[in-house]
């Protein structure tokens, strides 16, 4: 579904991205992950049309992305930080993004979500309000509300109470068995290994490891994804 | 974009910098009004608020306006809209805003004062006010998100900021002075009048002075001034210049955005 | 009470004795000169309704000349219309027009040459070279007259200077005269609309001098003259006075006199004199004075004017007190780093200090001549920066570090409210 060519980005003096070759498909969850500055961020981003290329090619669904902006409508997002519009209160908010995207927007998603978030009560509350846990239930519920085709969920748990946290893990898993594809990163090794199953380890704006979640364990003779991880960085900080 | 618009509305009308701005405007005219119940002596201190304060506020609440919705612009860019609609919905939204908080500020005391007023009620003066203040509002908004685009450090954007400001209305009459001074011998009306048609705080400026000051203007070479601005041809330059400023920094602006990486 | 009535009875029939000759187109006397002819000294010759044609009427008898219904004496471009050389001649009530016109001669609507005790009313003088003109007269009175020439304001653009001096006379013209009254006239449309020259002892009340090309009064050696109550408006160079001791102004308004030449008053090498009561509305310039002196200016208006007073380095000994300088674009400009002249007690507009000891008068001195004044005085172009930001920091640094402006020059008790004088 998404499919990245070569692609090459430099802010400035520094190459953030240097040919990334990529391609994710749907029914699964991806999680891109890497040490801090690896271009994990850039590279979602770059997707997303947010960031765009020095070279290289991105195709959403077959569409190169460059100069076009109507294919996000398969996409949702949730950023690593959330802020909206101070001054809007949630049900505003809602009903904007409703407004200017329509695309996709599934009312009985929308009510699952907002039951299992408990977020009825602040649907008059203006957004400033907030607090950082109760925004990134928001941040969620816009992006899932749309039933997009691909995810890219950039550190979703943070900040989340556990039984969100759960319930947004069963809705991502939920996602894959419906023919989605997710992609998201996270520190929380533990959390990539329960719901991840492919695995794409950035190093230094190259693609350094790739592959199913049990795969890099066991390459890595280690217990764990955390420690197989642990041990990638290592080797990486030794070379 | 009209959609995004909307919104943009009802999150600025709650914003309490417009409303302080509204009600800075709106206690200043009033007890303008209060005091002298004379429309030219209120013009003649709102003006100095036009070319200074209009200018200063527009450049000051634009760039943080810009710089606190970055990463709701970050959001709104992962949408399927286009990131023109997003730069001109937030751009309209800001300075609709602010023109009407201003607007409204200086016109509902006038309009209340209206039957109290001592002498004329000078309705082209005071339009002309009006008419300036909404354009410095669109001219300086605009250089705002022009700055905010470019500035990814606030500290910078503020320095770039009163820049512009200090440039704009004190700087620019420096120069045009100088050049006065500096070229006394020579024919000057004609370039003169060419220079202060580039700024736009002094074509708003002028056209108020034009009124107000009309008796020093018609001394000397103020005669050539007031014939330019007087004719039509010279309203729809003022006119036509105010409109280029507006536009070239939003469409710099535009253009930055569009390759902007968030 | 008795003896009142027979006095007053006595006095009429003493009037009886001088008859009154009627003239109308229709009449046995047809015309004015006819009946001169038959007229004796102290005879009234009444005018009817109609149009005189006659060339030049000279009057050598001590007339009344009366119109009814506002005869009209028409001069066809070619003769002066009344020539009067007697003493005592009363013309009233005459439509006067169409003088003729001439580059040697000061060829007037009427004349008045040689006389003493002549009075002209209630007239209307139209389209004359010269108005009303008196010369080498005594005791005249020009009372209620409208005089109203043939030069339009719009002229001004195509003819300024020297066919101004040659194509337009004067409207009341009066030289070498004393003891003059020139009372509630209307001028309009002339070259200056009152002009003396070596008039003594006279007063000037309750005119309206308007849209004249040159000057809407213009004086010189002309002493001890009296003026007031007069309004002097859109005149093409406003008000000239020259050469001249002891005048006294008082309750006059000048007004919209706009133009790089143009003053509410100049005031040319003036002794002595004294200006009360005087309002300068919109005026490019409201007084400038060149080398006047000893004179006092106290209790007039300065409103709204580009310049409400330039005085010149050769004014001295002036005094300016309890004056109200509202709104003026520049308070007080001059070509002096001195300041031989005093100003105390104004109201300044402006002016921003404050009183705390609530004595009246502010705790600060104002001083009235700004930078940017002197900037304009030397480069006029920059009047086009008035009230820019940039404008207002350079003369407040001016004001904390004078360098440029007469530092002497100061009102050190500037009013805190409006001086008011009653009008």
């Amino acid at each position: 579904m998404v499919k990245v060519k070569n692609l090459y980005k430099r802010f400035g003096k520094v190459e953030v991205l240097k040919g990334i070759n990529l391609e994710l498909t749907g029914g699964k969850v991806s999680a891109i992950l890497g040490p801090n500055g690896s271009g994990k961020t850039t590279l979602i981003k770059a997707v997303l049309g947010l960031v765009i290329p020095t070279s290289g090619e991105i195709l959403v669904k077959g569409e190169n992305v460059r100069k076009s902006w109507s294919y996000r409508k398969y996409i949702g997002y949730m950023p690593q930080i959330a802020v909206f519009p101070e001054n809007l209160t949630l049900k505003e908010l809602i009903n904007m993004l409703i407004d200017i995207r329509k695309e996709g927007y599934n009312p009985n998603i929308k009510e699952e979500i907002v039951n299992g978030f408990k977020l009825e009560k602040y649907m008059d509350k203006k957004l400033k309000t907030l607090s950082g846990g109760t925004k990134q239930k928001v941040s969620a519920l816009i992006t899932f509300m749309f039933d997009p085709e691909i995810y890219f969920l950039d550190e979703p748990t943070v900040g989340l109470d556990p039984i969100s946290s759960s319930f947004l893990k069963d809705k991502i898993r939920e996602q894959v068995e419906r023919g989605r594809l997710v992609v998201l990163t996270s520190h929380i090794m533990s959390e990539v290994e329960e719901i991840a199953d492919d695995i794409v380890f950035l190093l230094e704006g190259q693609i350094y490891v790739q592959g199913k979640v049990e795969e890099i364990i066991q390459q890595a003779g280690e217990r764990n994804l955390e420690r197989a991880i642990a041990k990638l960085m290592e080797k990486s900080y030794n070379a | 974009m009209l959609k995004l618009l909307k919104y943009e509305f009802y999150n600025m009308f709650r914003n309490k910098w417009i409303l302080f701005y509204f009600l800075f405007f709106l206690i200043l005219t009033s007890s303008l009004f209060y005091f002298t119940k004379e429309p030219a002596k209120v013009v003649a201190t709102l003006l100095q608020m036009v070319i200074l304060v209009v200018p200063l506020i527009s450049l000051i609440l634009g760039t943080i306006f810009m710089y606190d919705s970055r990463n709701f612009i970050e959001l709104l860019l992962s949408q399927p809209i286009n990131r023109k609609s997003i730069y001109f919905a937030k751009y309209l939204g800001a300075t609709v805003s602010l023109s009407a908080g201003f607007l409204l500020g200086v016109l509902l005391p006038y309009l209340f004062f209206l039957r109290q007023i001592e002498g004329s009620a000078e309705y082209f003066l005071y339009a002309s006010l009006i008419v300036s203040g909404v354009f410095m509002t669109f001219i300086f908004t605009a250089f705002a998100f022009l700055i905010a685009t470019f500035f990814e450090d606030r500290v910078k954007g503020f320095g770039a900021s009163i820049l512009v400001w200090l440039y704009f209305t004190l700087i620019y009459d420096g120069i045009i002075l100088f050049i006065i001074i500096y070229f006394q011998q020579y024919p000057l009306e004609k370039p003169v009048l060419v220079l202060s048609m580039l700024n736009p705080v002094d074509i708003a400026r002028i056209f108020v002075i034009l009124q107000l000051d009309i008796s020093a203007l018609l001394g000397y070479t103020g005669t050539i001034f007031k014939k330019f601005f007087d004719t039509w041809l010279g309203m729809a330059t003022s006119f036509g210049v105010m409109v280029v400023w507006t536009v070239l920094p939003l469409t710099l602006g535009l253009w930055k955005f569009k390759k902007k990486d968030f | 009470m008795k003896r009142l009535f027979l006095l007053l009875f006595l006095l009429y029939t003493a009037g009886l004795e001088a008859k009154t000759i009627t003239v109308c187109p229709d009449c046995p006397i047809n015309s004015i000169k006819k009946a001169l002819e038959q007229a004796e000294d102290g005879d009234t010759i009444l005018i009817k309704k109609g149009l005189y044609r006659e060339g030049n009427i000279l009057v050598k008898k001590s007339v009344k000349l009366i119109g009814e219904g506002y005869p009209v004496i028409d001069g066809e471009k070619k003769h002066e219309v009344i020539t009067v050389k007697a003493n005592g001649v009363l013309v009233k009530g005459l439509v006067i027009q169409n003088s003729g016109k001439s580059d040697i001669e000061d060829i007037a609507g009427i004349k008045f040459f040689r006389t003493k005790n002549c009075r002209i009313e209630d007239c209307i003088l139209k389209n004359n070279f010269w108005g009303i003109y008196f010369a080498a007269s005594k005791n005249g009175i020009i009372k209620n007259n409208k005089v109203i020439g043939p030069a339009k304001l719009s002229y001004l653009k195509s003819a300024f200077g020297t066919q101004i001096e040659t194509n337009f006379g004067n409207g009341i013209h009066l030289w070498h005269c004393k003891d003059m009254l020139v009372e509630g006239n209307h001028v309009k449309n002339h070259r200056d609309g009152i002009y003396f020259e070596f008039v003594k002892n006279s007063t000037i009340i309750n005119n309206l001098s308007e849209e004249n090309l040159r000057y809407g009064l213009h004086f010189m050696f002309s002493h001890r003259d009296n003026y007031i109550n007069n309004t002097f408006r859109k005149n093409g160079a406003g008000v000239a006075v020259m050469y001249t001791k002891y005048v006294y102004m008082a309750n006059n308004r000048f007004e919209y006199n706009w133009g790089a030449a143009s003053y509410g008053i100049l005031l040319k090498e003036i002794y002595d004199s004294y200006m009360f009561h005087n309002v300068f509305y919109k005026n490019t310039t409201g007084i400038f004075a060149d080398n006047t002196n000893r004179t006092i200016i106290e209790e007039n208006d300065f409103i709204e004017n580009g310049w409400a007073v330039r005085i010149w380095a050769n004014s001295q000994n002036n005094l300016f007190k309890h004056n109200n300088f509202i709104a003026n674009t520049f308070n007080v400009v001059t070509n002096s780093f001195q300041n031989p002249n005093t100003y105390t007690e104004n109201y300044w507009s402006d002016y921003k200090g404050f009183d705390l000891n609530r004595d009246g008068y502010g705790d600060v001195p104002y001083r009235p001549v700004s930078l940017f004044g002197y900037f304009t005085e030397n480069y006029p172009q920059s009047i086009i920066l008035t009230r820019s930001f940039f404008i207002y920091v350079l003369d407040l640094t001016e004001r904390i570090f004078p360098m440029l402006i007469p530092s002497k020059l100061v009102d050190e008790k500037p009013l805190m409210r409006k001086y008011e004088w009653s009008k």
